[in-house]
């Protein structure tokens, strides 16, 4: 499911880059950091915007300037018993198969076939988090799951 | 699923059962507490400090909690029932039994395998350990989940009258590098390499942060006729890629080779997804049964689980001189062409044997694959390997072309056959594919014959495990007829301190049927020797048994290659003229039992013989006199110490019941002893001519034959008459042998025991020992005149630094 965030972040910048853009910068460099990333429980998809640079302060010893960012972002976390729609990356063999076809494709009788990149719905039955990533365990045996014709 | 649980071994036994706290059919869920039972302790009471303290026995209750989850089934214990030990306790039904997981999620049911409770003495992640899926190493199944996967797969391809064949990528079906020469190459049409570089394909790959060698270009030569034995092969046999090299590269790869993915399909696996860096495993992709697949490698020590099931084909090496961009993750390959110096192994190489520290190992692994890379781009070996060839070329343009079977002096160590055009770098001349193809198809055809035949008494449609014939055996038996009945000694091909038996080529030789002996013998039918190294002592003793073929190690590689026992007649060596000749000495010698001591005398006659045709390169036939005999004998000396020594690395190698030293030590003892018993011959220059003196009519008789010998000998003809003039030189060194001490003979037959068993009393090494000499003087002192060993000493100084001359020239030369 998708959220809306409000979230914070120290981003540290080194003095080279000190002057009238500082600002840019910092939001440029926590764009880079943090879009994308996964904290182990949820994935940031995209940052909406930065809300609240604090004032840079210098860290002793390395000359770094440190700021605290406040920003919002979408971010995703899956569910237990959550619908949702993906893509197939992988189809294990052990599945009942046609192995003739190409590419090779899982087929359950004559008018669904999934394959790779087939968009399947599924339901999710199960998560689980570690550091920087996140796995979940989808089901399509139920009614209306399964794949997405055209 | 059924699950039986146990009571487990941490409880104190023995218990009593008071209560079961879930009857048949109710749910259970884990940590629950099922079962209430009893049991007996002792504590101590009282104050200690009194010493009022005593024991007393208390009855404690416990609760037992579930480990797993589901419907109780059955219990196996009764109420009341007394349990002195670990025994099954329940039987739950499960409502999942987490057969297969997915990055420690159950795949069927979605529960964390990885949570731990304190009822459970096993993690749930271990039902499901068996990884078999090519493309991801996440997903895990059971055991009982692996060999359903596997019998169904088997029921498939019998089906379909298929095998398994795992296809190694990186020199075995493609050529890769990275050398931009070749890119060069490619888009200049006038470059003499142009026609064979115009096909070889081309990627960009940017796996990972690697430096200069980030985003390069990968080059990619397919191996002549691949298509064609790709496609005819894929109707017999299922592929699939298995590479050391990353995934992207693998990927790449396979889009170039089989870009409808129709051959390989996702069949592909690569060093991300194997458990191992340094070897390959099919149980990895067939965790069951591996008797269905066949593996074709060009290295077949990477598969030390399953070398049956291996083909192994030669590395096709287009791209001379860059070798496997990928092998820096493999152990070193085993350097059998011997013309190479190979390198010591790095250490961590070595520690990477014992297996110690594994991502440490990797990390410099992947850096030296790095450097090797960066190298390749800098270098550009290529480039200069051919501006080489191109000088060459000038100078020797004429000859090049007539004479194609000189070996190239820039790719020696590389090239398989010697035989090619000088005046380009690259050929693409590879026929492998083909051979490969007949063997594959040969295969595939015994095994389904085998499998119809048992087949034939069955119902159609009943496959069990046991029908299916074994293809590692099918494989063995075809290969072991190869080579049925030839005995092979090898000769300079396997390093000094290797076990020819466990060496890649002695290994190849047997798994073909050859049987490899250690030490020549009439028994033998090939002595298979290293071109760059036809003189070994091997050879001499092979050369004078007429039935040996002695033949270069391309024989063996052919015919290992082609699977079929190639015509010898190409592949012969040319003897060298000295040691043809020496065949027949050692041939009397040890066809004469009556002198056996003698034979010995003989056999170290014998290559000193050989050496005067060598050593007398100035004087040749003409020179009776003794003043030359003498000097000659000098010379021969060295030689053959030279020549010894040159021996020694296939000699020792050969010793395998006794340690390498100790026959290095006796080696030189040998040597010590005959410098010593020439010494002694040569020194007494009275005695000699006094020896000869005596018997003069028999001396003459043989210095005449025996200056013809040599002509002979070095004009390469008949060795008849050689024969009469060794066996009277034998007749003169035995007089000498006679005038000397007893102490002497002895040493000659120490000698004598150590040419025939291989297993001497190690002497001390180094023959310039100036304690030795004495030693041996004082030996040799005991018949003869004190006055002798003084002029043994001084001459022995002479000789010393010849031989260390003669050894360093060799040692340079080598």
């Amino acid at each position: 499911m998708f959220f809306l965030y409000n979230l914070e972040r120290r981003v540290t910048l080194h003095p080279s880059y000190f002057g009238k853009n500082m600002h840019e910068l910092v939001t440029g460099k926590l764009l880079k950091d943090v879009e994308g990333t996964c904290t182990g429980s949820y994935y940031i998809i995209s940052i909406m915007d930065t809300f609240d640079i604090s004032e840079g302060r210098i860290l002793p010893g390395s000359g770094l300037a440190e700021f605290t960012v406040g920003y919002r972002a979408v971010v995703w976390r899956p569910f237990k018993g959550e619908t949702l729609t993906a893509l197939v990356k992988l189809i294990p063999q052990e599945v009942k198969w046609d192995p003739n076809a190409t590419p090779p494709q899982f087929t359950n009788n004559e008018d669904t076939t999934i394959e790779v990149n087939t968009q399947v719905r599924v339901k999710i039955v199960g998560t689980r988090a570690e550091v920087g990533e996140l796995w979940a365990i989808g089901s399509i045996k139920e009614d209306y799951l399964g794949t997405l014709q055209n | 699923m059924a699950k039986t649980l146990r009571l487990g071994a941490r409880l104190r036994y023995p218990i009593t059962i008071s209560k079961f706290l879930k009857n048949h059919g109710d749910d259970v869920s884990k940590q629950e507490p099922i079962l209430r039972y009893t049991f007996k302790y002792t504590r101590s009471i009282g104050d200690p400090s009194r010493n009022e303290e005593h024991e007393i026995e208390e009855t404690g209750v416990a609760d037992w909690d579930s480990p797993a989850e589901g419907k109780i089934k059955q219990w196996r214990v009764k109420i009341g029932e007394v349990i002195r030990s670990d025994q099954d306790l329940v039987t739950i039904e499960e409502s999942c039994s987490h057969e297969v997981q997915y990055a420690g999620l159950c795949a069927i049911c979605g529960k964390d395998m990885k949570e731990a409770t304190y009822a459970s003495e096993s993690l749930d992640t271990e039902r499901a350990t068996v990884a078999m899926v090519h493309d991801n190493i996440a997903l895990t199944v059971s055991a009982d989940q692996a060999a359903r996967a596997e019998m169904q797969l088997q029921r498939r391809l019998l089906q379909d009258r298929k095998l398994s064949l795992v296809v190694d990528l990186d020199q075995t079906i493609i050529h890769a590098c990275i050398d931009p020469t070749v890119g060069e190459w490619q888009r200049d049409p006038s470059n003499p390499n142009y026609e064979a570089v115009k096909d070889v394909r081309s990627f960009q790959l940017d796996d990972g942060p690697r430096g200069a060698a980030s985003g390069c270009w990968y080059y990619i030569k397919m191996r002549p006729g691949l298509a064609e034995f790709l496609e005819r092969i894929s109707q017999l046999f299922e592929l699939h890629v298995y590479t050391m090299g990353t995934r992207a590269y693998a990927l790449n790869i396979a889009k170039i080779v089989d870009p409808t993915q129709k051959l390989f399909g996702n069949r592909i696996i690569s060093r991300d997804e194997n458990d191992s860096i340094t070897a390959k495993s099919l149980q990895r992709l067939f965790p069951v049964s591996t008797n269905m697949v066949v593996v074709i490698d060009d290295r077949a020590d990477v598969w030390p689980r399953n070398r049956s099931n291996l083909i192994k084909v030669t590395p096709y090496d287009f791209f001379t001189g860059i070798g496997d961009i990928n092998s820096s993750f493999l152990p070193k390959r085993p350097n059998v062409n011997g013309s190479n110096t190979t390198d010591p192994l790095p250490d961590h190489e070595r520690s990477l044997a014992n297996g110690n520290d594994e991502n440490a190992i990797l990390q410099l692994q992947a850096e030296e694959q790095e450097r090797t890379l960066e190298k390749q781009l800098k270098d550009r070996p290529l480039l200069h390997l051919q501006e080489e060839l191109d000088k060459v070329d000038e100078e020797a343009e004429r000859k090049s072309v007539e004479n194609g079977d000189s070996p190239e002096p820039a790719l020696n160590g590389e090239s398989e056959s010697p035989s090619h055009q000088r005046h380009k770098l690259l050929r693409d001349d590879d026929k492998e594919l083909k051979y490969l193809e007949q063997h594959l198809t040969n295969l595939h055809h015994s095994f389904y014959e085998q499998y119809d035949a048992r087949c034939a008494n069955r119902r159609p449609g009943d496959i069990v495990p046991d029908i299916i014939p074994d293809v590692g055996s099918t494989l063995n038996f075809l290969k072991s007829q190869i080579l049925k009945g030839t005995k092979l000694v090898l000769s300079g091909l396997v390093p000094l301190d290797v076990d020819v038996r466990r060496s890649e080529i002695g290994m190849q030789a047997e798994s073909f049927g050859a049987e490899i002996r250690t030490r020549v013998s009439d028994e033998i039918t090939h002595l298979v020797i290293n071109m760059t190294r036809p003189r070994t002592q091997k050879v001499r003793q092979a050369a004078r048994i007429p039935t040996i073929k002695i033949v270069n190690q391309n024989w063996l590689a052919d015919s290992i290659s082609q699977w079929v026992k190639l015509d010898e007649t190409p592949y012969l060596i040319q003897v060298h003229p000295a040691d043809r000749n020496a065949e027949t000495p050692l041939e009397e010698g040890s066809a004469s039992p009556p002198r056996p001591k003698i034979t010995i005398v003989t056999s170290g006659r014998q290559l000193f013989e050989d050496e005067i045709n060598d050593a007398a390169d100035d004087g040749d036939a003409d020179d009776s006199g003794e003043d030359e005999d003498e000097d000659d004998e000098d010379d021969d000396e060295d030689e053959e110490l030279n020549d010894r020594y040159n021996v020694m690395p296939p000699e020792i190698g050969d010793g395998q019941h006794s340690p390498i030293d100790d026959l290095d030590g006796m080696e030189w003892g040998d040597v010590d002893k005959e410098l010593e018993e020439f010494m002694g011959s040569d020194m007494d220059d009275s005695d000699f001519e006094s020896t000869q003196g005596t018997d003069h009519g028999t001396d003459t008789d043989s210095e005449e034959p025996r200056s013809k010998k040599r002509k002979l000998g070095d004009e390469n003809e008949e060795d008849d008459v050689s024969e009469e003039a060794e066996g009277s030189v034998l007749a003169k060194k035995q007089r000498i042998a006679k005038a000397r001490t007893t102490g002497l003979r002895n040493v000659r037959n120490a000698t004598d025991e150590e040419d025939e068993e291989d297993s001497g009393l190690p002497t001390p090494m180094g023959t310039g020992d100036e304690e030795d000499a004495a030693r041996e003087a004082n030996v040799k002192g005991n018949g003869e005149a004190s006055g002798d060993d003084e002029e043994d000493d001084d001459d022995f100084a002479d000789l010393e630094a010849e031989l260390e001359a003669e050894l360093q020239a060799e040692g340079e030369g080598g």
